[in-house]
């Protein structure tokens, strides 16, 4: 296809409708989760009448979602011309997109199982921005789909002012996963969270519990077995069994997390080709995405307790995002705007980390402390401040022995400050700044100085007396915290970003 | 100690500890003064009606008795605060940056260099065009919503400020 004809409107495969229907069927899972969970619990009702409008409403459903994907398909154009691509989608709510080539933050082409027999792709483009769009051609030919790419990356190239010197470097494979780190990487991922999401929104009722059990028991004719445990064993056994019953549906979270991890990673290959980095990866569907050196905002090397005991790090890299700041960063897998580089190990950390950001010597880091004492000060009182009274009123109402609950609970959360303060750190090596902190793991986040998009430093009157502030470093992906922190290192950190910041010709996008 | 391998002097730096603010106009303080008055003079009035309420229990009638001097009060206590607060305001404008200074208790700066600011916005409620002010509101990437709002700036200065930093911001914006 020459790149003349790219120049008019084009339509997309019809195969995209399956594509629309995954999407609705995503949304409906992502948006609407409980209301699924009840109508499922619904449709399992013993009432014939719940059960049987449960069931037209599902099959109404479908035949809508259907009806949408069909109307989205016919509605979706596009076009690319001169460094922008125009896009009109939506049914009820119509759009025309027009995004220039060098607002685009990463280009992913996906190949979902589906398309692959027959060459097909969907092309996602993701833009950084108040509104973060996510732009997908879905059901373009593969080999158009890889065209379109490069045209947009060199589009985002010639933007950007003084990269000539990262050419003459080798392209080449930086990284390649086993089928057995991905199981590690599932294992340490956070997919968990969405399971126990999951799970709790359907004990989170416990007329739900009840009827669950309730159902469960009638459906398996437990109440015999139920009532036999208690004549046995009396309430404790019952309490054993469910217990294990527990226990066994809690194995089944990681089991849960490490299909989700290899469905999406399987086949990890990480390539670099001058500026651009490419990561490919996926079980059923391919996804191939594409990030521009230039617009990496930080690195995050997370390791939690399992990472830790797997000894590997799960790197983050951190794009333009268009959340709250920090929140943003905290959404599993880091969000969209987030390219991860999973259960890397430690050695191989630090090189990755000076690809990416080049000069940046994560080894050679000094790490300061916060100041301890009014660290673990200010968080013991902010719990001894519930906690008191608590305890108070239960060791006169109840039994004198809750008394102890505030020195026990002190002691106990104290311990876990000290941990917390001894994980807490922050240094500036070269051009770059680190900010570390964690519990029992460690989330170390690495970024370019010059890339400091704005520095907050707050005192209160008596950390001013004691010269120490609070400092929030804010990047374009997220914002970072640093407590307690003495003044002259803020105000000289705050500085030397801002000197960076401001002189630096560099494109910090 | 913290800071390694830094290639400059950092006694060289330009230093925003020692930066020279400016509080706002006075014309802010009035501003927010009315808005105390619009607040509380209702409040103080209907809290007078509340005697005219036919409550059956003495002690609560008799708590009721009470309400207009707690208003008043609590109005004094706020306007000295407010007064207290609307001191410790003020901004410095630097060749590529803007600070700005707030916080009774928690007293916060707020550094944004211009060439990170993505757009700007002036706007001006009804109050304060009385008052002819306006607020400056900044917004970067990354920040869902505004990354830093300066209210209480007198109009024409506010729009001299959006057109001063829009050129800088222009002019280093290399995306």
């Amino acid at each position: 296809m020459s790149a003349d004809s790219l120049h008019q409107w084009h339509r997309i495969s019809p195969l995209a409708i399956l594509f629309f229907i995954g999407s609705f069927v995503r949304n409906i899972l992502t948006h609407g989760l409980p209301a699924v969970i009840v109508a499922f619990a619904a449709f399992m009702s013993a009432d014939a009448v719940i059960s049987d409008w449960t069931l037209r409403g599902i099959l109404v459903m479908a035949a809508a979602g259907l009806g949408i994907a069909l109307l989205q398909y016919l509605r979706f154009r596009y076009c690319i011309n001169d460094g922008h691509i125009l896009v009109r989608s939506g049914v009820l709510h119509r759009e025309e997109l027009d995004i220039e080539f060098n607002r685009v933050q990463n280009v992913t082409i996906k190949e979902p199982f589906y398309m692959r027999p027959v060459g097909l792709a969907v092309l996602s483009i993701d833009t950084a921005g108040s509104k973060s769009k996510e732009i997908n051609l879905a059901g373009i030919e593969r080999k158009l789909a890889l065209e379109i790419r490069t045209t947009i990356l060199a589009g985002v190239e010639s933007e950007s002012a003084t990269v000539a010197d990262r050419k003459d470097l080798p392209a080449g494979l930086l990284l390649a996963l086993t089928r057995r780190d991905i199981v590690i990487y599932g294992l340490t991922a956070n997919f968990l969270l969405w399971v126990a999401l999951a799970i709790g929104a359907i004990f989170g009722s416990e007329n739900i519990t009840e009827k669950f059990f309730g159902w469960l028991a009638s459906r398996y004719e437990l109440e015999e077995a139920v009532t036999i445990l208690q004549n046995e064993g009396g309430l404790l056994l019952v309490a054993l069994v469910f217990g294990l019953g527990l226990f066994l549906l809690f194995l089944l979270l990681p089991l849960l997390s490490v299909i989700g991890a290899l469905f999406r990673y399987d086949g990890y290959r990480l390539t670099v080709d001058g500026e651009t980095y490419r990561k490919s990866a996926g079980l059923l569907t391919r996804h191939d995405e594409s990030l521009k050196q230039h617009k990496i905002q930080a690195i995050v090397w997370k390791q939690n307790a399992v990472a830790c005991f797997f000894k590997r790090i799960n790197i983050q890299l951190r794009q333009v995002s268009a959340g709250t700041g920090i929140e943003a960063g905290q959404l599993p897998g880091g969000g969209k705007s987030s390219f991860i580089v999973p259960a890397v190990k430690p050695e191989h950390a630090n090189e990755l980390s000076a690809e990416f950001m080049p000069g940046c010597q994560a080894a050679s880091t000094i790490w300061s402390p916060v100041d301890r004492r009014r660290y673990i000060l200010i968080k013991l009182i902010l719990v001894a401040l519930p906690l008191l009274p608590l305890s108070l009123l239960l060791a006169i109402g109840v039994n004198w022995k809750f008394g102890l609950m505030l020195p026990l609970g002190l002691m106990l959360t104290g311990l876990v400050f000290n941990r917390c303060w001894t994980k807490l750190g922050y240094g500036v090596n070269g051009d770059y700044g680190f900010v570390r902190q964690g519990f029992i793991g460690t989330v170390t986040t690495i970024f370019p100085m010059f890339k400091v998009q704005r520095i907050d430093i707050r005192q209160t009157p008596v950390q001013h007396r004691k010269g120490l502030a609070h400092l929030t470093i804010h990047l374009a992906s997220h914002s970072l915290k640093v407590p307690y922190v003495s003044m002259h290192d803020a105000s000289l950190f705050r500085d030397l970003a801002l000197y960076q910041a401001e002189s630096s010709e560099q494109p910090w996008y | 100690m913290a800071f390694t391998n830094i290639n400059i002097d950092t006694n060289t730096l330009p230093q925003a500890a020692a930066l020279e603010m400016q509080p706002m106009p006075q014309a802010y303080q009035r501003e927010i003064m009315t808005q105390l008055v619009i607040i509380f003079v209702p409040v103080f009035l209907v809290s007078w009606l509340s005697w005219l309420l036919p409550i059956p229990e003495p002690t609560v009638k008799f708590v009721f008795k009470f309400l207009p001097l707690l208003i008043v009060v609590i109005a004094v206590l706020v306007s000295v605060l407010t007064v207290m607060q609307f001191r410790v305001k003020a901004y410095a404008l630097r060749e590529q940056d803007i600070a700005y200074r707030s916080g009774l208790v928690f007293r916060k700066t707020v550094l944004l260099p211009f060439n990170r600011v993505q757009h700007m916005e002036v706007t001006s409620g009804p109050l304060q065009r009385r008052f002819g002010l306006a607020s400056l509101k900044f917004f970067t990437a990354g920040g869902a919503s505004v990354d830093l709002k300066i209210a209480g700036l007198e109009a024409p200065e506010a729009e001299r400020l959006r057109i001063f930093i829009l050129r800088r911001s222009q002019g280093n914006n290399v995306s």
